[in-house]
């Protein structure tokens, strides 16, 4: 993922920031659309044609090959480990009952079976809607204006020498304010920034032009970005 | 003034082009206009640096770790079927030993309980002193039937060594009592003849004087009490008959 400075936000000027975007420091995603996306689709191909025929060890090889992906989508938009494993293994079922039915020709298979990951976390959304914390990390749980607000709550982690358990905070503590994001802002910068997918994929996912799909990035960043911030300023 | 009609640009055209920005993917030309942007609007500027943190904070996350169990669980929802392990690691060449136990696994499974730890345990113990007795060295089977016969007569040597000394003391101790026999018998009938001499008293004198009577008979009886103590005492096995050849003997002459 490469190396970011530790750039404490509201301090440094907003020029550095641009200029260390520009010296390469913020990495960039890599493009799936490249040279190695295409020997990925051409062994992908090749793994569901045997696959077709019957034979056991490419199913194998198709689910290893994914697994990580799809379990790794399915654990960053759920946040639970229980969730994420059984979507995931309905993803594959899912996949596995249509095998027959793809046809290349309308994309590649990591865009299908991401696909079909992203519907069926949306269907997961929407059967524990009732069960989703709905409160803002602004508003106070018991209503008086002086008790601690949710965000004044979240874990004390400062920026500087990262021990072991203060990363794993700092882990938790992102995977828990992209858990806060709305669905669409998340799916939008878990596929972008974690996945790595190329924006006409994400369009193509998500069933929406290219321009939602940057501009569903951008409020996902720059919404996440807000309330990591206020955390670090309170701590 | 000719600087931002040259690199102008609107805030629409600013967020449209924020997320190549944010990931370092603008040309050279555009950078600088979205720069010269960010340094005159503030609004802009900060949705910048929001999205710049949260980008970065999005980035740092590590990789998930995969369940061990994820992979094996997809293969039995999907194939039904559980994966075999690995050809290879099923023909690796296994000992002997190995194959025996494959094979007697199946045997000893009702007997290779817990509960059976007990029974196994006082077999063994069994069987070992079984073994040592019988003087069986497990360490050279082939010598088994030697030492079995070895054991056997080296026993049996022993036993009629014991019976051969046993009857070389009965021996002695036969002919210690034909001895005795022939040895004035003084105290052999103690109790008899205080009895008789007192009948023969009180036959011949009817002047019965009590007090010497009673108290010869007793002091006879004394006599013959302290003797038979006395005889008891003094008996042990290589000097004098055994009490069951004093009872034998009693018993031949009174009849």
């Amino acid at each position: 993922m490469g190396c970011f400075a530790s750039i404490r936000v509201g301090y440094a000027p907003t020029l550095q920031l641009i200029s260390e975007a520009q010296e390469g420091r913020l990495a960039v995603p890599t493009q799936s659309s490249g040279a190695e996306g295409r020997d990925e689709q051409h062994q992908s191909a090749a793994l569901l044609r045997r696959c077709v025929a019957g034979d056991a060890a490419a199913w194998a090889e198709i689910i290893q090959l994914h697994s990580r992906r799809i379990y790794s989508i399915c654990y960053r938009f759920t946040g639970s480990q229980d969730d994420a494993q059984d979507l995931a293994q309905e993803v594959f079922i899912r996949i596995y009952r249509t095998l027959k039915s793809y046809d290349g020709s309308r994309g590649s298979f990591t865009t299908w079976i991401t696909t079909v990951t992203r519907n069926l976390l949306v269907d997961h959304y929407r059967s524990r809607k009732n069960e989703r914390l709905t409160d803002s990390l602004d508003a106070s749980p018991s209503g008086n204006e002086d008790a601690l607000t949710l965000g004044e709550r979240l874990p004390d982690v400062s920026p500087g020498p990262e021990s072991h358990m203060r990363r794993k905070d700092r882990q938790k503590m992102v995977q828990a304010a992209l858990g806060r994001l709305s669905p669409e802002l998340r799916e939008a910068v878990i596929l972008r920034d974690l996945q790595e997918l190329d924006y006409r994929e994400i369009a193509v996912i998500l069933k929406v032009p290219e321009g939602t799909v940057k501009s569903r990035i951008n409020r996902g960043r720059t919404e996440l970005g807000r309330v990591l911030q206020r955390t670090y300023r309170q701590a | 003034m000719n600087q931002e009609q040259q690199f102008g640009m609107e805030c629409t055209e600013f967020e449209a082009l924020l997320t190549e920005a944010v990931e370092g993917a603008l040309g050279e030309g555009q950078m600088q206009r979205f720069r010269a942007h960010a340094a005159t609007c503030p609004v802009c500027a900060t949705s910048l640096a929001e999205a710049t943190a949260g980008y970065q904070q999005l980035r740092s996350l590590e990789q998930v770790e995969l369940p061990a169990t994820l992979m094996h669980n997809i293969l039995v929802a999907t194939t039904g079927v559980e994966p075999a392990s690995a050809p290879t690691e099923v023909r690796v060449h296994q000992s002997w030993m190995q194959r025996m136990e494959a094979w007697l696994r199946p045997v000893l499974a009702p007997v290779l309980q817990p509960r059976m730890a007990g029974a196994l345990a006082m077999a063994f113990f069994s069987i070992t002193l079984i073994v040592n007795l019988l003087g069986i060295d497990i360490r050279h089977p082939d010598s088994i039937g030697s030492g079995i016969t070895h054991t056997y007569f080296s026993t049996k040597s022993r036993i009629v060594r014991y019976y051969d000394s046993m009857k070389i003391v009965y021996e002695l101790q036969a002919g210690v009592r034909e001895l005795r026999s022939l040895l004035p018998e003084e105290s052999s009938q103690p109790e008899p003849q205080p009895k008789e001499q007192q009948e023969k008293k009180d036959k011949n004198n009817k002047d019965i004087s009590v007090q010497p009577q009673p108290e010869e008979r007793q002091r006879n009886q004394n006599y013959a009490q302290q003797s038979g103590k006395a005889q008891l005492a003094s008996y042990t096995p290589s000097q004098s008959a055994p009490p069951y050849f004093i009872a034998e003997r009693n018993r031949r002459r009174t009849a």
